[in-house]
């Protein structure tokens, strides 16, 4: 498909290519730290006191990592080309 | 014997005896603390509490009833550190922290690239987790009003520390430090291969994490009902759903993908070592007398109030995590040969 691209042409490409794999890598981290600040929100509020069900919540740092740690998973799982 | 295998095996050894320097330092710190103790921020004349930078804490040792009827705020009590009633679990997140760090991070030993980019990644990811720690460390001190800062803000200092350290090592690989393949995310591509790639649907995948995450929920919730788990449901469920997650990245998506190739193989070695590795630590448990806690069987934790086997939901579901990644670095991942009509990729 490709066999008529010119050296100039051929060179642009790579280019954008790369340019478009390093934006999507950006806004994949953006999701994730996205995710796990919504995750982290009741978490960290219900430990300080101000939530119901506190009780079910660990120590609020930590959960919210455990958190990040889910949805870097599953971001990196979904959004790899496997 | 396989390279890969040999690789895998000395990878897991150095790890463990890593772990083992980094849990022994944070119980060496416990320890000296001392029994009945508990470390405290040290105020000024005016009664505010003395920070350096606002970050770092002044500390200051003293009795717990001494502290409690001066109003101090209790930095840390002994165990706050390493977690040694639970030490099982809390060597397991480390564990993981270093396999990610040394085998999947650097390469170690085998396939070590990009020597002075990784490092310098680990310098950085180092100085973004005692950063972050200290910044929340602070937050959460100004909101603790009973019990000790360390315990409202981590559980155990180690936690926090491992958790962050294997965060922040996937965000900066995503963002491209020491990047090989920008195709490949750093924790679910251990077993990937062109066969898999054929698979290539979004939608598939989607189906199944959201069946995974399904699937993990209920062995959580049924570890909740056996009374084998720590009341923080959150924490339990949190660390199961992770690991569904991994296990579907590393052996493939559907059960029908679990067959291939050398996948049962590394089903059974994940499971067996898992096993292998509660029942190690059960027996250090009861070598040590209880100082080194496996969360099994333990007496500390039912004197605490909580069911004695408290800490089994959290062993299994961090070792599982462990020895994925560990049988994943062996090659036992590999689907083998592709189906003819696999090979469309």
């Amino acid at each position: 498909m490709c066999d008529n691209l010119t050296d100039e042409l051929e060179k642009r490409t790579t280019i954008l290519e790369h340019k478009v794999r390093t934006l999507r890598e950006i806004l994949s981290v953006v999701t994730i730290v996205t995710f796990t600040v919504l995750l982290g929100i009741p978490i960290v509020s219900s430990v300080v006191g101000v939530g119901t069900y506190s009780e079910f919540f660990g120590a609020a740092w930590n959960t919210t990592l455990l958190y990040g740690l889910l949805a870097a998973n599953t971001v990196g799982y979904l959004w790899s080309e496997l | 014997m396989d390279k890969k295998i040999r690789n895998t095996a000395i990878l897991v050894l150095t790890v463990f005896v890593v772990v083992a320097i980094q849990q022994g330092i944070l119980y060496a710190v416990d320890r000296s603390i001392g029994t009945g103790n508990v470390q405290v921020i040290v105020q000024d004349a005016n009664g505010d509490e003395e920070w350096t930078m606002g970050l770092i804490p002044h500390l200051q040792t003293m009795a717990r009833a001494d502290a409690l009827s001066q109003g101090m705020k209790i930095w840390a009590s002994p165990g706050d550190y390493s977690g040694d009633s639970v030490m099982g679990i809390t060597a397991a997140i480390a564990s993981v922290m270093w396999i990610v760090w040394l085998g999947v991070f650097l390469g170690f030993p085998g396939n070590i690239q990009l020597k002075k980019e990784r490092i310098l990644g680990l310098l950085g990811i180092t100085l973004l987790i005692i950063t972050l720690n200290l910044v929340f460390l602070r937050a959460i001190a100004d909101a603790t009003t009973s019990g000790s800062v360390v315990r409202n803000t981590a559980g155990h200092l180690s936690l926090a520390l491992n958790n962050t350290g294997i965060l922040m090592a996937i965000l900066m690989h995503r963002l491209g430090i020491g990047v090989k393949n920008p195709d490949t995310p750093m924790m679910p591509a251990l077993g990937a291969s062109k066969c898999d790639k054929a698979y290539g649907n979004f939608y598939r995948k989607f189906y199944g994490v959201m069946a995974i995450l399904v699937l993990t929920a209920v062995i959580a919730i049924i570890f909740q009902a056996a009374n084998a788990a720590i009341p923080e449901v959150a924490v339990d469920a949190s660390v199961w759903l992770i690991w569904g997650v991994i296990f579907i990245g590393h052996f493939g998506t559907f059960p029908s993908d679990w067959k291939l190739g050398k996948r049962p193989k590394g089903i059974v070695m994940m499971l067996v070592l898992t096993l292998l590795t509660i029942a190690g630590f059960y027996l250090m448990q009861v070598a040590t007398g209880e100082s080194i806690g496996s969360g099994v069987l333990e007496t500390r934790l039912s004197n605490a109030g909580l069911s004695q086997n408290a800490g089994l939901s959290l062993m299994m579901s961090c070792w599982l995590v462990f020895w994925t990644i560990a049988v994943g670095a062996a090659g036992y991942c590999d689907p083998g040969q592709c189906r003819p009509a696999e090979t469309k990729a």
